[in-house]
This record gives C-alpha cells, sequence and structure tokens, in this order.
C-alpha cells in the first residue's frame, strides 16, 4: 500500500513566476511557440519607421475590428503619436491620451500571458520591458436566449450565457444597487477560469462570503471547466449523493436568491449561477414560485413532497409489502396481484430491481441520444418493451405501474441533481425492503433522515427549518406564504437585514 | 469512520433481535404462492369444531373460488390441517372478511370462537360476524355459488346490502365481544342459506338451484349463547333504537286501504330513566322519531290533501311503534340489554346507575317502558298534488 503511494507524483508544486523572462516581443514569442492562433506585429507609432512597438493578440479570442478601429488607427495618426519617445508613448498610451480604450500596463510577463489568453491585446514595448494591455474581448458568443431548463410563464426572458461579464450584467440589471459586490478570481492554473462571487452587502451574512471566498481560495486545479469541481470544493459533505450547491439558469432567479441573503457564484464558460447556503426545501421550490397564487404554490408545492416520497420509497413500499405484509395490501388488491403474477418466474424484489434498472438505463439512453432518437428509444422501451415484457409474463403489470409511477415523480422534482439522488436512494430502499421489510424500509428511513440531519451548507442544515425548532416549521416547508405577510428573511441564513419588506 | 462503520453494522444485526422481529426472515412469501382465504365458517363438531373455508373467485388465472374444510379439537388445529393438505399454497388468513357461524354452534356458545378470533395473529377485530340462520356455517360456505363465485361474493354482497339499508347492521367480533362484556348480550348479523333467484349457470334446471345468502336480521346472543333472534322487519326497531338508521321501505295502509311505500330517511330515539323518590328506577321513557318520504302511492293526486297526510304520519308512527316495541318486547323477554338501554341509563344519571340493585339487565324484565313515537312526511313526492 505504502509502495502505491511511493509511485504517485509529486505533489503539485506551483511555479511561481511561471515564466521567468524578460517582457519582451522575442520572449513572448518563445512562450506562445507552436500556438497556431497567436499572432505579433510590429507597429511604427505615427508611422515614422523603426517599428519600436509589437502588438501581440490571440486570434478569435480578440475583436479585430475593434483592434483596428480603436487601437491601430489612433496608434499609427502622426498627430496623435509621432515625434515621441517609448517613454513618453507608454504614458500617453496608459493615460488614454491616444486611444480611448481602458490600459493596464504590465510588467511581468506571467500577467501579459494572462491578459492575452483572456482575450486581451498587448502592446510590447522591447526597450522599456513593459506592456500595455487593452481589453478587446471579441470572437464567438452566443446570445442571450430563453431558458431551455428553468422555464417560467410569468417570468423573464433572458438566461446566463457562457461569457462571465454579460452574466453579472444581467445580474446588475436586476440588483441596481452598489450593495451588489463582485469579487473576482481566476482558478485552475491552466485554464485560468475567471469566478464571480456575488452577494448583497448589508443582506448577506459576511461569514457565509468569507467562508466561500476562503473555500474557493483552496481550490488548485489545472482546468476549471465544469461546476463539479467548485461544487465539490465548497460543499461541506461532498461524499453525499445530495446536491448542496443550487443551479440556476435564470438571472432572476440568481438576483432573487441574492436579495434573500444567499451568497451566488458566476464562473466563465458555465451558463449557470450557483447558489450557496441551501437546504434540502430550496431544490424543491420551482421558479414561478412566488409568480403564481400561494394557494395553488402551496397546493403544487404539497404535490411536489408527496412525489418525492413516492419515488424514494414506492418500490421499496411495493416489495416490503408484497413480500413481507401482505395483510397491508387491501383484499381485492392482493387478488389481482396475485392473479397478474400468477406465471412470473422472478421473486417480487429481483422484479422491481430489474425494472427499475430498465427505466434508469431507458432514462440515460434518452438523455445521451439526440432528440429524435431519444424518443424512438423511450416509445420502444416504455410501450413496446414494456408490454412484451408483460404478455410473455416476465414482470407483472403491478410492478411496471409501480415502477413508472416511482420514475415519472422523480420528473416532478425541480431539481435534476435531487432527482438523481432520490433515484438513487430508492434502490438502497429497494435493498433495504427485500431483505428486511418493512423494518428495512424504516432502518433505511432512519439513516437517511440521519445523514440529512448530518449536512450543513456553510454553517445552516440542510434539513431546515425543520431543524430550527421553530414552530410551523412543517407548514412552511410546504407551503408558500402570501407574500404580503412573508415580511422576513429565513432565519437560519443569519442575514444581518433580517426584513424583507416594510 | 471505521468505528462508526463497525457500530453501524453491528447495529443493522442486533437492531431486529432487539426489536422483536428476529423471526422476520421467515416472514417472506411471493404473492403467488398465497391462497387468500376470505370467508371462514365454524361450526360445532363432536368433540371440537368443524372449520370451512372459501377464497374469493379470480385468484387464479381461470379458477373457481377454493373452499376447503376441516375437524379438529381447536380452530388452530383445523387450520394447521387444511394447511397441511393445501398442495402447494401458503393458506393466507389475514385477508379474512368474513366468518360465519352456524346456528346450532352459536346456541352451544360462541364464546371459544370469540376467543380465537381475539387471540389470533391472522385475524382482525373488526371482521364481521354473521349467523347463518337455520343451517350450518359449513354449508353455507362450501354450497353457496358454482364455478365462478362463492360465499365471499355472495357475502359482499349481503354487506354492501346491509350498509346501505337501514333494516341490519354489520356487527364485527370487537363489537360483539365488547357489547357481551358490557351489557352481557350482543347482537349478531343474521344470514340465512336459501336459494338464489337465478338459476344454476351449469347443468339446468336439473343441477338445482344456485344457493346464495341473504340478510336476515340479527341473532341475539346472551351470555355466549345464541337465545333469540330478530327479523328483518323488526330490525327496522333496532335501527332506531341504537340511533344509527338507514334508508329502508316501510309498507302501510292509506285510509281507503290501499299499500303505501313510505322510505324511512333518517330518525332515531331518545331515552329518558324514570326514577323513583327513592332511587328506583321504575322504567324508561323511550321516545322515538323518524322522518318518512312517499316512495309509492297507491293513487296519486292526494299531495296537498293534510287530512290524508296526517292520517299517513299516524299510521307511520304505528308501523314503527309495532317494531320498535316489539325488539323492546323481545329485549325484556330474554333479559337481555342487547340495545344498550343500561349504558344510556348510565350515561344519563351515572351515579344512581352505579347505586343500582339488582343491576340492570336483572331490572330490564320489569321495567315500565313508556314509547313514544313521532313522525313526520318530508314530503309525498307526489307532482299532480302540488306539495312535491
Amino acid at each position: 500500500m505504502y509502495d502505491a503511494f511511493d509511485k504517485l507524483p509529486p505533489l503539485h508544486p506551483r511555479r511561481d513566476p511561471e515564466y521567468a523572462c524578460a517582457l519582451t516581443s522575442r520572449e513572448l514569442r518563445r512562450v506562445f511557440a507552436r500556438c497556431g492562433d497567436f499572432r505579433i506585429r510590429p507597429i511604427e507609432p505615427g508611422l515614422e519607421g523603426g517599428g519600436r512597438v509589437c502588438l501581440a493578440w490571440l486570434e478569435g479570442l480578440v475583436s479585430g475590428e475593434a483592434a483596428a478601429e480603436e487601437l491601430l488607427r489612433p496608434l499609427t495618426e502622426r498627430r496623435r503619436t509621432g515625434g515621441l519617445s517609448d517613454e513618453r508613448l507608454f504614458e500617453r498610451l496608459l493615460r488614454g491620451g491616444v486611444c480611448a480604450l481602458p490600459a493596464q500596463a504590465r510588467d511581468t510577463m506571467d500577467a501579459l500571458v494572462t491578459d492575452l489568453t483572456h482575450g486581451c491585446c498587448a502592446l510590447l514595448f522591447d526597450d522599456l520591458r513593459r506592456a500595455l494591455c487593452f481589453e478587446l474581448r471579441g470572437g464567438a458568443r452566443r446570445n442571450v436566449a430563453e431558458p431551455t431548463l428553468e422555464k417560467s410563464l410569468k417570468g423573464a426572458k433572458d438566461s446566463f450565457v457562457e461569457a462571465l461579464r454579460v452574466n453579472t450584467a444581467l445580474v446588475r440589471q436586476r440588483l441596481a444597487t452598489p450593495q451588489l459586490k463582485l469579487l473576482e478570481s481566476s482558478l485552475g492554473r491552466k485554464s485560468s477560469t475567471q469566478v464571480g462571487l456575488l452577494y448583497l452587502e448589508g443582506v448577506a451574512d459576511p461569514a457565509k462570503v468569507e467562508a466561500l471566498a476562503g473555500r474557493l481560495d483552496t481550490l488548485d486545479v489545472d482546468a476549471l471547466l465544469a461546476t463539479g469541481i467548485v461544487e465539490e470544493t465548497i460543499s461541506d459533505a461532498p461524499r453525499s449523493p445530495f446536491p448542496q450547491v443550487l443551479h440556476t439558469e435564470r438571472p432572476d432567479r440568481f438576483a432573487m436568491y441574492l436579495a434573500d441573503g444567499r451568497v451566488g457564484l458566476l464562473i466563465d464558460g458555465l451558463p449557470i449561477g450557483l447558489v450557496v447556503p441551501v437546504t434540502l426545501a430550496e431544490f424543491m421550490r420551482v421558479t414561478g414560485e412566488r409568480s403564481s397564487s400561494f394557494l395553488i404554490s402551496s397546493v403544487l408545492s404539497v404535490l411536489r413532497w408527496f412525489a418525492l416520497l413516492l419515488g424514494l420509497l414506492l418500490p421499496a413500499l411495493y416489495v416490503a409489502m408484497a413480500m413481507y405484509h401482505q395483510e397491508m395490501i387491501p383484499a381485492r388488491l392482493l387478488l389481482s396481484m396475485i392473479a397478474a403474477k400468477q406465471n412470473v418466474p422472478f421473486s417480487t424484489a429481483l422484479e422491481v430491481l430489474g425494472m427499475l434498472l430498465a427505466f434508469t438505463m431507458l432514462q440515460e439512453a434518452g438523455l445521451r441520444l439526440p432528440n429524435p432518437i431519444g424518443d424512438t428509444v423511450s416509445i420502444i422501451g416504455a410501450l413496446i418493451v414494456g408490454q412484451s415484457a408483460v404478455e410473455a409474463q416476465v414482470v407483472s403489470p403491478i410492478a411496471i405501474i409501480v415502477v413508472a409511477v416511482s420514475g415519472i415523480s422523480c420528473y416532478t422534482l425541480p431539481s435534476q441533481d435531487l432527482a438523481s439522488a432520490v433515484r438513487l436512494c430508492s434502490f438502497l430502499a429497494l435493498l433495504s425492503a427485500a431483505a428486511a421489510g418493512l423494518y428495512g424500509v424504516g432502518l433505511f428511513c432512519c439513516l437517511l433522515l440521519l445523514h440529512l440531519a448530518g449536512i450543513d451548507s456553510f454553517g445552516v442544515s440542510y434539513t431546515a427549518p425543520l431543524s430550527e425548532g421553530a414552530a410551523l416549521a412543517l407548514p412552511r416547508l410546504l407551503l408558500r406564504r402570501p407574500l404580503r405577510r412573508d415580511k422576513l428573511r429565513d432565519p437560519f441564513l443569519n442575514t444581518p437585514d433580517r426584513r424583507r419588506q416594510a | 469512520m471505521k468505528r462508526t462503520l463497525l457500530s453501524l453494522t453491528l447495529a443493522l444485526f442486533l437492531l431486529p433481535a432487539l426489536s422483536g422481529c428476529a423471526g422476520l426472515y421467515a416472514n417472506v412469501r411471493e404473492v403467488e404462492q398465497l391462497l387468500v382465504i376470505q370467508t371462514m365458517g365454524l361450526d360445532g363438531g363432536e368433540g371440537g369444531v368443524r372449520l370451512s373455508l372459501a377464497s374469493g373467485a379470480g385468484i387464479k388465472a381461470a379458477g373457481s373460488p377454493t373452499r376447503l374444510h376441516a375437524s379438529a379439537p381447536t380452530v388452530s388445529a383445523a387450520i394447521e390441517q387444511i394447511r397441511s393438505r393445501a398442495n402447494e399454497d401458503d393458506l393466507f388468513c389475514a385477508h379474512v372478511g368474513h366468518v360465519l357461524i352456524g346456528e346450532g354452534a352459536a346456541e352451544s356458545g360462541v364464546d371459544a370462537f370469540l376467543s380465537y378470533i381475539c387471540r389470533s395473529r391472522d385475524l382482525r377485530l373488526s371482521v364481521p360476524l354473521y349467523l347463518v340462520r337455520g343451517g350450518s356455517a359449513e354449508e353455507a360456505v362450501l354450497g353457496v355459488g358454482d364455478e365462478s363465485y362463492g360465499i365471499c361474493d355472495a357475502l359482499d354482497a349481503a354487506d354492501a346490502d346491509v350498509r346501505l339499508r337501514g333494516d341490519g347492521r354489520l356487527t364485527s367480533a370487537a363489537e360483539i365481544v365488547s357489547s357481551l362484556a358490557r351489557c352481557g348480550s350482543a347482537l349478531i348479523c343474521a344470514v340465512e342459506y336459501r336459494p338464489s333467484a337465478e338459476e344454476a349457470r351449469s347443468g339446468g334446471a336439473a343441477a338445482g338451484p344456485v344457493m346464495t345468502v341473504a340478510p336476515a336480521g340479527y341473532g341475539v346472543l346472551k351470555g355466549d349463547r345464541l337465545c333469540g333472534g330478530i327479523d328483518r322487519e323488526q330490525a327496522v326497531g333496532v335501527g332506531l333504537l341504537l340511533n344509527d338508521t338507514g334508508p329502508c321501505e316501510l309498507l302501510v295502509r292509506d285510509r281507503e286501504g290501499r299499500p303505501v311505500t313510505l322510505t324511512l330517511e333518517r330518525g332515531g330515539s331518545e331515552l329518558r330513566p324514570l326514577w323513583s323518590d327513592a332511587g328506583a328506577l321504575e322504567g324508561l321513557e323511550i321516545s322515538v322519531w323518524a322522518v318518512a318520504s312517499a316512495a309509492e302511492l297507491g293513487v296519486s293526486g292526494q299531495g296537498g290533501d293534510s287530512a290524508w297526510e296526517d292520517d299517513l304520519t299516524a299510521r307511520l308512527e304505528a308501523e314503527l311503534a309495532r317494531r320498535v316495541g316489539s325488539v323492546l318486547q323481545l329485549s325484556r323477554e330474554l333479559g337481555a340489554d342487547f340495545l344498550d338501554l343500561g349504558g344510556r341509563v348510565e350515561r344519563a344519571d351515572p351515579r344512581r346507575f352505579a347505586a343500582l340493585e339488582p343491576s340492570f339487565g336483572d331490572l330490564l324484565p320489569d321495567l315500565r317502558l313508556r314509547l313514544s313515537v313521532s313522525g313526520r312526511l318530508a314530503h309525498t313526492g307526489d307532482i299532480r298534488g302540488g306539495s312535491a
């Protein structure tokens, strides 16, 4: 075992500086050697000849039109840049005397490389060993479009895109206050991904902001290209199948969470926002919950919780009752179950387990395949195979009904992460039921509750508000109060400003 | 972590034993292996019990109801005997929905049967008990129906009939045991074994009539023995006295002798004990009220005739008084308080009731009963009379 550890590669040392070389065009060419999209060309300021400075950029990341119009044209005008020494030209460009673009002076190769890879144009002054970087991001970008997963009838029709700055702007448009703070950092040694931490000052708990920033600082990976990397780093219980970071593709929902006192995270390149801290109840809320009548929202909320229980426990309860506790089944139902299962060769547990596996495989197949083929697979799987299996008496119809109802119940859950966790747990519940009947189901429920009660999300219990010991916690969990009466923010978020409305 | 896992594993192994579920795995059985018994018949036999069991129809894909019977010293022994004879199927008695007791067995005493039901791990206390009037439970269980349906279906139909109508009520084992313990007597729902209206489905007339069971009022248990019966017509009186009525038809004649069918819609009774100055119970004043409507008139167009309606109301009251009176009379004759009159007296005046000497059951035959019936005709349904 120790030998195996010995064979591990050495720890992940960070070289600082990454590129310990002089800031010149020659060295820059060496750094970007064999990079086909790297471009560098000498420029003659004021067209006076000599080629004293070089312009460098990465093709595809920079807007060519903006570079030509806003940088090259003023730079080559004799009346603006003619007859200036390098030092004076550098100073003038830095102060915006030549072009209106904001410029950043760079003295190290590391800073310059970072700017170039993030879509800046760099003007290198070889003699000064310095460079000026202009933000001229361009290239292919997706336009803001309608949300695809979180649709809402009455809500806004825009969704996050892959560009961090566009996403922060979408949030800023909704929370037009300087209290909306945005802490930016760059994560990932190779990807150098921009991450924005957003919160409302005076509303969000400063301790939670600090905690999230601290956890992000500990993230040291080569490439930050998926949310899972961040999620596992900032989650309190990363081994739990239950989601502990809430995703949303809707800026309005994201802004609403910030206004509630939560902390948000936007990652460049990912069209979703992450929100912490969260509780289990948050994953059961839908986007348009505050847009419809509290009565309708409450009824639908109860229905979703019921669906959660069905998805989690129905196969297990069926197996427990069919194998151990037949006296719990009404006589007529028992008789029809007996008639339906008369020639089925498998035990009830195996039958349901097989159907659950088949259902999960079918679902995965439907998700991975292109839409038309996915639909065909679903139809073939659900209708033809299911019906044939019943006719061939391989499975009983009631087992199919139980598995189908359980599967459909999982689809009603607003969060697919939660639905996946519930589906996984339903397998465990089923095995417990097959092993020990209702006793096993009860034991499973106890262990599940123990597990859920043990999860904390940034100091907030995952089972809040039930775990807070507050009066009427269950109705508050299941029902949505009229908004006029919902004056205070959730107490467990520990917000400095508790009041939400007058 | 290792310690937690170890503790958890130990707990998982120990908890079934500690919770009394150690024999859990012995309970595993697949549903298709079950022979679901839905009706149980109990009769007295020579030196023991004759047990008959029947499953509902439709258990096997193309099978008929299964009917089994055995004789043994006890019910449990008889069940074991049948279990050993049931080939591949596991006898499953948790869904017994009807228990029939033969009249002969009921006359000998039902204590052993009630004791078995109360202690059984399979039977529920809410299971309805039936007395097979004029016959044995075994012949009803084995003889009712044909290949396609059996006693379970017939009793399901009888159940629905009794539940919907006001001239009977189901009596569960729990109710009977409780009533016997509290009042010393109890009512038991009675059915009679008789030919059904339909011809035999197979074999034609030569196969004889298809037998069935039908509601037939109540049997009266005193102590643990059957001591009397109330037919279905008088059973309306039981419902009124127990404040548990349902719709039922009453046939009366109007002033011109034409038959009129009235539907009893609701009704009830109030009881007031009559105490002497010395604190002795002298009698009971029972006021019965009922609301009825005309279901069928001999001749229409009488609606709006108040004299005719008053006359009809008076006849309704007389009819109800006759039925209620006969039930009260039976209670007095048998000295059996199956109507729980004692309980109502106790609720009216607990202190005096506690001081009663002798007990209410002993006093009942000599008590003065003052019965008054107040009826009301809700509507005649006579559209031509204009008072519908």
